[in-house]
């Protein structure tokens, strides 16, 4: 009797093939990890490939990894990890049935996103520059120094001093003299990395998309404290490709060691 | 908001275990960069085995892959069980939420076990089975059969050879 109740004084918050709001959420939450878990097998089968190839060829790919610039990755994972905290965020106050909340918070997670995105768009500008991009330009030569641009020569002159500073220029030197040549392998070594970066960028660039429209829907008022399962399910998402990163990234910018 | 015995409320988490999680996974990111610098294998040997040989430690025992992973695990678990919920969840939500990590596991376990165990041990009598595996990174040149009587052009001496050369440095 009480559940007619309820139903009829808000229509609109339970579909009608649900008991009630309980199970309504439920359902949307098992869906949403259900394609959550397509998501998990989709970058595991990557990260299978990936593992087998450095497996294949250490060195080389070990060599790939310390020319990608990992203290940009690791500022982008930062970024990301700020991004899924404004995402939960926005889903607390969605949780309060506070609109303006949303729509605060949700800006605030595509501004941080864009800012990852930026920087890796930046990333990729670099590696072009160095010649790493497989397919396009990718040389076992180096560039010299004159062909890079400055942007590029300015953070070798950081990662110099870095080096001299942690005294991780001796350790490299001790165990092999540094070759300026690439060995050809490491270009599968990018193209795992392009591929599996390109990938979670266009997650993100969808994310930032369906944001856009949570957004317009919170300026309607379209939530409250008893229906946001729209925002909620989406905050899954952007965990999730926030968690594909947080692997991502030790994976690919930090095999320094042989 | 205390609990309404019909009208089940969602379970609102509080921001403040938001901002512990966020500055928890901070110090976690700031920790795995500090391991990535430093050589935990050469470490580990020392500690476990006295060994004080340099260049490097005698044999790749993935200390820092490991450490790495273990650390990104940790990350990956409190944003699961924090910022997704989970920890606030049904059982069936649990049970949801592992199935799809479950399966990778089993993916990458029988896919490792596999690549990993091959040519071992290492010491063994050289046996079957080795399959040939073609070389992605430089197929072997075949004939032009647009011309005929052209052979194929001689492998050049000094390439990695064509077979999967696993427990192998390709240091050497």
């Amino acid at each position: 009797m009480s559940e007619h109740l309820v139903t009829e004084i808000a229509p609109s918050l339970v579909s009608p093939q649900f008991e009630d709001r309980k199970q309504q959420k439920e359902s949307a939450t098992l869906g949403m990890w259900v394609f959550l878990a397509t998501e998990v097998l989709f970058f595991g089968g990557l990260f299978a490939t990936y593992t087998i190839y450095r497996h294949l060829w250490p060195t080389a790919f070990r060599q790939g990894s310390l020319d990608l610039k990992w203290y940009l990755g690791g500022f982008n994972t930062g970024v990301l990890l700020l991004s899924s905290f404004c995402m939960a965020m926005a889903v607390h106050a969605a949780a309060t049935g506070s609109n303006p909340g949303i729509v605060r918070w949700l800006t605030l997670t595509i501004v941080v996103g864009g800012v990852f995105l930026v920087i890796k768009g930046t990333e990729y500008y670099i590696e072009y520059k160095e010649h790493l991009v497989p397919g396009l330009n990718f040389s076992t030569t180096k560039p010299d120094e004159s062909q890079v641009g400055p942007l590029v020569r300015g953070l070798d002159r950081f990662e110099e001093w870095f080096d001299r500073l942690t005294g991780q220029e001796e350790a490299i030197q001790r165990e092999a003299p540094w070759p300026e040549q690439r060995k050809p392998q490491e270009e599968l070594f990018m193209l795992f990395y392009f591929i599996m970066t390109c990938i979670h960028a266009t997650h993100m660039i969808i994310g930032i998309c369906v944001m856009l429209v949570l957004i317009a829907m919170a300026r309607r008022r379209a939530f409250s404290a008893k229906y946001h399962n729209p925002v909620e399910m989406f905050g899954l998402y952007w965990h999730f490709v926030d968690i594909v990163w947080v692997f991502l990234f030790p994976t690919l910018y930090l095999l320094r060691q042989p | 908001m205390t609990e309404h015995p019909r009208e089940e409320h969602d379970h609102v988490v509080s921001p403040t275990i938001y901002i512990a999680v966020l500055l928890t996974l901070m110090a976690l990111l700031g920790l795995t960069l500090v391991a990535a610098f430093i050589d935990l294998d050469e470490h580990m040997a020392r500690i476990m085995t006295g060994w004080t040989g340099r260049p490097h430690a005698p044999e790749a025992m993935y200390w820092n892959m490991g450490v790495a992973l273990l650390i990104a695990i940790t990350k990956a678990g409190l944003i699961i069980l924090f910022f997704m919920h989970i920890k606030y969840g049904s059982r069936l939500a649990w049970a949801f939420a592992a199935a799809g990590f479950v399966w990778l596991g089993i993916l990458l376990t029988l896919t490792l076990a596999d690549y990993l165990s091959r040519n071992y041990p290492p010491g063994a009598p050289k046996g079957p089975p080795q399959y040939p595996t073609p070389n992605l990174m430089r197929p072997e040149p075949r004939p032009n059969p647009e011309v005929p009587g052209a052979s194929a052009a001689p492998i050049q001496p000094g390439l990695p050879d064509t077979g999967l050369s696993f427990w192998k440095n390709d240091n050497a």
